[in-house]
């Protein structure tokens, strides 16, 4: 346990020293002040677009870092040679996988934080302002979404290379989002045997557009009802430990 | 160390005042370019290149989205709603389908009051179902096995209620509106659309009639941009004289009708106008003149 949270204070570390996470915090500065010095029409107190655009690119500048840095853990170990006297100590190969894990969670999560006080701060100055239980459930999402975008960047990072694994991620959850309400319909009114294939089509993707409450935030719409809100926690809990356990099985087969 | 947080405090601020001051400046910018006719110029324009009337319809898109609470049904989702009703229907279910879409919001509420998270939370009385009956849950959810949790998970996700912006909630549209005439100076429909707004519906008719003559200025030869300043004055600021020249000038450009229907429309308008400045002999001129094709009456 010791070992694995040492690796991961390690990664939170790693991320405070590289210049994507200031990089992304100027940019989501320069958007949110530009979207807050617009006028339009002479009118004020207009504030929907500012939460519709601000939240979206928090998200996808959290997006960028997570994937970013999961997919590079463990391949960094191995072509530096890093991960021998790291497995030569007591710590075994699962140990490693999860503590580079805890370390891209909590590094994501604590650019997603930072970046989502932020927005919460802009978002208040005008207009309605946001419900604080809409808040705090959209947050909570958030850290989900960056805990299973960790998850799949760390198993596609041990399937296929660095860049391609980043680029698989981008592809995939762009898919995801740009088609998942056409397949959810088709797989309602689809029947027989059609039915199965794409239920398991549905069930095996990563359903993304579960964690994002842009609308909801943007045009306060009410929050998630409770189920809803620990069902989806619980999706996310079961799809991470399965990621973690292919890529446990991919990094025990590994020759180093 | 002394001269070094001078220097990164004196950078911040000229940072910050260049944001806050950018957007005034182009704004400002872009409104001197379309006095002068010459929108080509602006900077959205030159950067963008055509690709810029495929963002404006995006941004008029979204204004219509935002006017319905953010999200518009996809074209598969309605297709799923119909099939909904049709089903309904077709099993004789006793339910309303007149759901009175009310576009008016004449649902005999005070709305005098302005429209916060309240109101939806309770469900409320501007959220009107498609295809309601027994095929549907309490939230519009599609009949699907409860053991199927994330089918059931991407209904209750998805916000698929039909829903209308009221009152005051409506300026949240205006600035993809502006963004749509911006991004293409030559997007008729978001002019007519912004000026609605502006003019008719968050009453502000001055504003409004200041951006259709921009629109004017690009668009020399739309008619419907004139249609809608004339309603501008005829309804909201009663200057029937000013609202009559503005028909006519629609009149004059007015091409291409081939039911006559939009000639039609106008020549009713034109006789309001002549009603309303006491003459009237030219209203039911306007009005008695003959029909175009395809005219039911």
């Amino acid at each position: 346990m010791r070992s694995m949270m040492v690796l991961a204070r390690h990664s939170v570390k790693a991320l405070i020293r590289k210049k994507d996470f200031y990089v992304f915090f100027l940019l989501l500065l320069v958007m949110l002040a530009f979207l807050l010095s617009e006028n339009f029409f002479g009118i004020g107190d207009i504030s929907r677009y500012i939460k519709d655009v601000g939240y979206f690119c928090l998200w996808l500048f959290s997006f960028i870092i997570a994937v970013t840095f999961s997919a590079k853990q463990l391949p960094e170990e191995f072509d530096s040679k890093t991960v021998y006297p790291l497995l030569a100590k007591p710590v075994s190969r699962a140990h490693l996988l999860i503590g580079r894990f805890l370390g891209s969670l909590l590094a994501s999560s604590l650019a997603f934080s930072l970046f989502y006080v932020f927005y919460c701060c802009i978002a208040s100055l005008r207009g309605e302002g946001i419900a604080v239980s809409l808040m705090i459930q959209s947050y909570m999402l958030g850290v989900c979404f960056m805990g299973l975008t960790c998850a799949i960047s760390i198993l596609l990072s041990l399937l296929f290379t660095y860049s391609a694994a980043i680029a698989f991620s981008f592809i995939l959850y762009f898919a995801v989002v740009w088609f998942t309400d056409a397949l959810r319909i088709m797989t309602i009114s689809s029947h027989g045997i059609g039915s199965v294939f794409m239920n398991v089509i549905y069930y095996i993707i990563p359903h993304y557009e579960f964690y994002d409450m842009r609308i909801r935030l943007a045009h306060a719409w009410e929050p998630l009802p409770p189920w809803a809100f620990f069902a989806i926690v619980a999706y996310t809990l079961v799809y991470v430990l399965i990621a973690l356990f292919i890529s446990y099985g991919r990094l025990k087969k590994r020759v180093f | 160390m002394y001269r070094q947080g001078i220097r990164i405090t004196v950078y911040v601020i000229l940072i910050t005042a260049l944001l806050l001051l950018a957007p005034l400046i182009d704004n400002d910018l872009y409104v001197f370019l379309a006095k002068k006719g010459i929108v080509e110029k602006d900077i959205l324009y030159r950067t963008l290149g055509e690709a810029r009337k495929v963002f404006s319809a995006s941004a008029a898109v979204t204004a219509d989205a935002y006017l319905h609470g953010g999200s518009y049904p996809s074209d598969f989702e309605l297709l799923h709603i119909m099939e909904e009703v049709h089903e309904n229907h077709s099993d004789d279910h006793d339910h309303d389908h007149d759901h009175g879409h009310d576009h008016d919001h004449d649902h005999g509420h005070d709305h005098g009051h302005a429209h916060n998270h309240e109101h939806r939370h309770d469900g409320n009385h501007h959220d009107h179902e498609h295809g309601g009956g027994a095929g549907r849950g309490d939230n519009g959810v599609a009949a699907i096995s409860r053991l199927n949790i994330l089918l059931k998970l991407g209904e209750i996700v998805n916000i698929s209620r039909h829903f209308h912006l009221y009152g005051e909630e409506e300026k949240e549209v205006l600035p993809w509106i502006y963004y749509a005439v911006r991004l293409d100076p030559h997007n008729v429909n978001a002019y007519v659309l912004g000026g609605h707004w502006l003019g008719r519906r968050l009453n502000r008719p001055e504003e409004a009639l200041t951006f259709l003559k921009e629109g004017i200025r690009s668009n020399p030869d739309a008619w419907q941009i004139y249609e809608e300043m004339g309603l501008i004055s005829l309804i909201e600021e009663k200057d029937y004289e000013a609202a009559l020249g503005y028909f006519m000038k629609a009149g004059e450009r007015l091409r291409d009708d081939p039911d006559g229907f939009d000639r039609r429309r106008l020549r009713t308008f034109i006789a309001e106008c002549y009603e309303k400045l006491g003459d009237p002999e030219k209203a039911e001129r306007f009005r008695g003149m003959p029909r175009g094709p395809g005219d039911g009456a």
